[in-house]
């Protein structure tokens, strides 16, 4: 009997195109929006749109201007260069340029340039020359925006370098640098699939739980089929354990679409035989599950149910480190991560994939959302009506 | 007008018993601007500081360093607004950059061997999004340093001259606000007509009202008015929460605003319609609208910005309307700039889609409900 109960949970969840699509569909989408955009942050596809007012005429300075700027320009038929160069002589419309937002930086070589160029080159030696003769590039930019300012820090980058290399052929002699970066807290190579794989894995059983569950155990109630069930001889632990089974189902089933998606386009590293990855997949479903009882517990209509479940929804995914590091933010919202159940198994399940450590201490993984597991399925137990009488 | 009154204050109650679609229209753009504000407010979506504090950073220096390092660091990071926190081991460094211990974002290990030196920067796996940022920072610090010590003077000068093309100065979290009240609009305007059309048809009430003398048209108006001032009263509310919590104050062009407000409404509305007409279901044009709002709100600029997407991405992203929205009410709010030709021209396409669309919808779907 309980069998029969559970296929018809799963086939009318089946025909459900709403649940297909959130449960199922969505993770998908979402996976496949968050690593297009980060993959992106490291600036492979990076460029940017500049004005060049070059007013110095020609000679040596120039020349080295010419050369830097060549190799970074798209115009020399270079696909990933960083800058599309547009060479105007007019400030007013390269300025007008930059204010309507169609342009991100403006370079200018001021007339004097090649002058004071020389100048440093040949005399520097002899005596010292103050900054306000030194030869000078403007650089004009609107740091409110992002992309401008971006790019006007890494001109001036590029500009230091030639520093350093107009330093050498000058024979000036520099120190050696050597730099290296060393990313700390994680104990494999990091992949920006594999941290969404997990932050997304841990939405998509949040959303069985809250909107799928939640929102059919209120619907149940409302349109009062579990009265009519109470007629026939299959008692309530057999309704509720059929309905936590279907959503199992489901969850099982967007995880297995979203790892051989992951898998096939994007190389996600997840290992499914790992015991404690497991292990937090449970502590997850668990957990999504014990919050869509409680939605149900406690709304009356099914509408009631979606806007309760999207309140707490909200902030939970956002500020649980599904999508961006949590631990580093304002004080003020920090209490909330803290007390958060998600934080603790997207932390636990990135650090059991060996993708990054958490920073909270080991025991707190399990024993948060056990606790949270516990007061919501009390709670539920003592709210839930099942004839949806409040 | 009587009438009118009724059949209006009617749909504004049933719009406020409407909780999912109030979580929409109110909670969500409330609490995407409490938590990205206080999540981004002071270092904006990708770190980049426009009123920039001292970034702090954990420095272990190596015993084979020798001399008067310090001071060349201290002198360095200060020119550099960087903050160092001398460390005793590289552990610590370790810890602090994992930990964030006193605010360190992240951190660098100094050493010397064979005249060559060497600047390890570390950085918190956590932070993959700030990483570029870090290297960048890290990067600077050692050329900075190189030239400190070898007292180079620079051959050629950089001057940076950060413009402002707006009347008051401008922040991150402006910037996020103006954002999030074109969500705000996006998600009321979307969702109206799937509300009014598509639920309350499926519920037969459009049915019933057709039974009375009354004309298709003031149940349209009634209800596009309904959605008006529910869009209004969330607007206020995100301007006064965004005054009190993070202290925005707007230079507001009502005009350009209201023109603004008014066009995205509409157009919104359109699409949201033209859902409701493709899919017949309510509950199908709704998810459709939900999965085009979170996809525009990814896409479109509002989180993060158009310029760091991949280059065929870019060209989607100026395919979106909220693309526009977004942009027409950071110029309207005084938050950034664009052409006023370009402002008119997108407010004339906007109203353009939605004179044609809506009156197609509203005469399609009493079609429907009289046949």
């Amino acid at each position: 009997m309980k069998s029969v109960l559970l296929k018809s949970f799963i086939k009318s969840g089946l025909r459900e195109r709403e649940t297909l699509f959130w449960v199922l569909l969505f993770p998908l989408i979402l996976f496949t929006i968050m690593v297009l955009i980060f993959s992106n942050m490291g600036g492979e596809d990076l460029s940017f749109n500049m004005v060049l007012m070059d007013r110095s005429g020609e000679g040596m300075g120039t020349t080295v201007m010419d050369q830097v700027l060549e190799g970074i320009s798209s115009s020399t038929g270079n696909k990933n260069a960083l800058f599309n160069i547009r060479e105007m002589s007019d400030e007013q419309k390269a300025l007008e340029l930059l204010k309507e937002q169609k342009t991100d930086l403006i370079v200018t070589i001021p007339e004097d340039f090649n002058q004071q160029f020389n100048k440093v080159v040949f005399f520097s030696k002899l005596s010292r020359i103050e900054a306000e003769d030194r030869p000078t590039v403007e650089i004009d930019r609107v740091a409110i925006r992002d992309t401008s300012k971006m790019s006007g820090d890494i001109m001036e980058q590029i500009i230091s370098q030639v520093n350093f290399e107009a330093a050498k052929r000058m024979g000036i002699k520099l120190p050696e640098v050597d730099m290296t970066n060393r990313v700390v807290g994680q104990s494999e190579e990091f992949n920006y699939a594999d941290y969404f794989f997990a932050g997304v894995l841990v939405m998509a059983f949040f959303s069985t739980g809250l909107f799928n569950m939640g929102i059919n155990l209120t619907l149940f109630k409302q349109r009062k089929i579990f009265k009519r069930f109470s007629a026939t001889p299959l008692s309530k632990a057999q309704l509720m354990s059929s309905a936590i089974l279907s959503n199992l189902f489901f969850m099982m089933i967007a995880f297995g679409l979203l790892l051989i998606y992951a898998k096939v386009f994007y190389s996600v590293t997840w290992n499914i035989f790992r015991l404690k990855s497991i292990l937090y997949m449970l502590l997850t479903a668990g957990l999504a599950i014990s919050f869509g009882y409680f939605v149900s517990a406690v709304s009356k209509t099914p509408n009631s149910a979606s806007g309760f479940a999207n309140v707490l929804f909200f902030p939970m995914q956002f500020l649980g480190g599904l999508y961006f590091p949590v631990f580093d933010l304002s004080p003020v919202v920090l209490w909330f991560v803290y007390i958060n159940p998600i934080t603790y198994v997207a932390a636990g399940m990135r650090e059991s994939m060996g993708l990054m450590e958490s920073p909270l201490p080991n025991a707190l993984h399990y024993v948060v959302p056990l606790i949270w597991i516990c007061g919501m399925l009390l709670i539920s137990l003592w709210r839930f009506r099942w004839d949806g009488d409040a | 007008m009587r009438i009118f009154r009724g059949i209006f204050k009617a749909m504004f109650k049933s719009k406020l018993r409407d909780k999912a679609s109030l979580f929409w229209t109110l909670a969500f753009p409330l609490m995407f601007l409490v938590i990205f504000g206080l999540a981004f407010g002071s270092t904006s979506t990708t770190s980049m500081n426009v009123d920039s504090e001292e970034t702090r950073y954990a420095i272990f220096i190596d015993e084979s360093v020798g001399g008067s390092v310090q001071e060349n660091i201290l002198d360095v990071s200060g020119e550099l607004n960087l903050k160092p926190l001398l460390a005793k081991s590289t552990e610590d460094v370790e810890k602090s950059v994992k930990e964030g211990l006193d605010g360190v974002e992240f951190g660098v290990i100094l050493s010397k061997s064979n005249d060559v030196w060497s600047f390890e920067g570390l950085y918190d796996a956590a932070d993959m999004n700030r990483q570029q940022l870090y290297q960048s920072l890290v990067s600077n610090l050692a050329n900075a340093f190189r030239k400190d010590i070898a007292e180079f003077e620079t051959i050629i000068e950089v001057e940076i001259r950060d413009r402002q093309f707006t009347k008051e100065p401008v922040t991150s979290i402006g910037y996020i606000l103006s954002g999030v009240i074109a969500i705000s609009i996006t998600f009321s305007g979307l969702t109206a007509m799937i509300v009014s059309f598509g639920f309350y048809r499926k519920e037969n009430i459009i049915k019933r009202f057709l039974a009375t003398p009354l004309n298709g048209s003031s149940f349209l108006i009634a209800d596009l008015l309904n959605t008006m001032i529910v869009s209004i009263l969330s607007i206020l509310l995100i301007l006064v929460i965004g005054k009190l919590m993070f202290q925005v104050d707007f230079v507001m062009n009502v005009f350009y605003f209201s023109i603004t407000f008014l066009t995205s409404m509409f157009l919104m509305m359109g699409i949201g319609g033209m859902f409701l007409l493709i899919f017949r279901e309510p509950n199908a044009a709704m998810n459709t609208a939900n999965i085009f709002s979170v996809i525009m709100m990814f896409f479109a600029g509002v989180y993060f910005p158009i310029g760091f997407l991949p280059n065929w991405l870019q060209v989607f992203a100026r395919l979106l309307p909220m693309t526009y929205v977004a942009k027409n009410l950071r110029f309207a709010l005084g938050q950034d700039f664009i052409p006023l030709s370009e402002f008119w021209l997108v407010n004339i396409i906007f109203i353009a889609i939605a004179s044609v669309s809506i009156p197609f919808i509203g005469r399609s779907i009493f079609k429907l409900e009289k046949g």
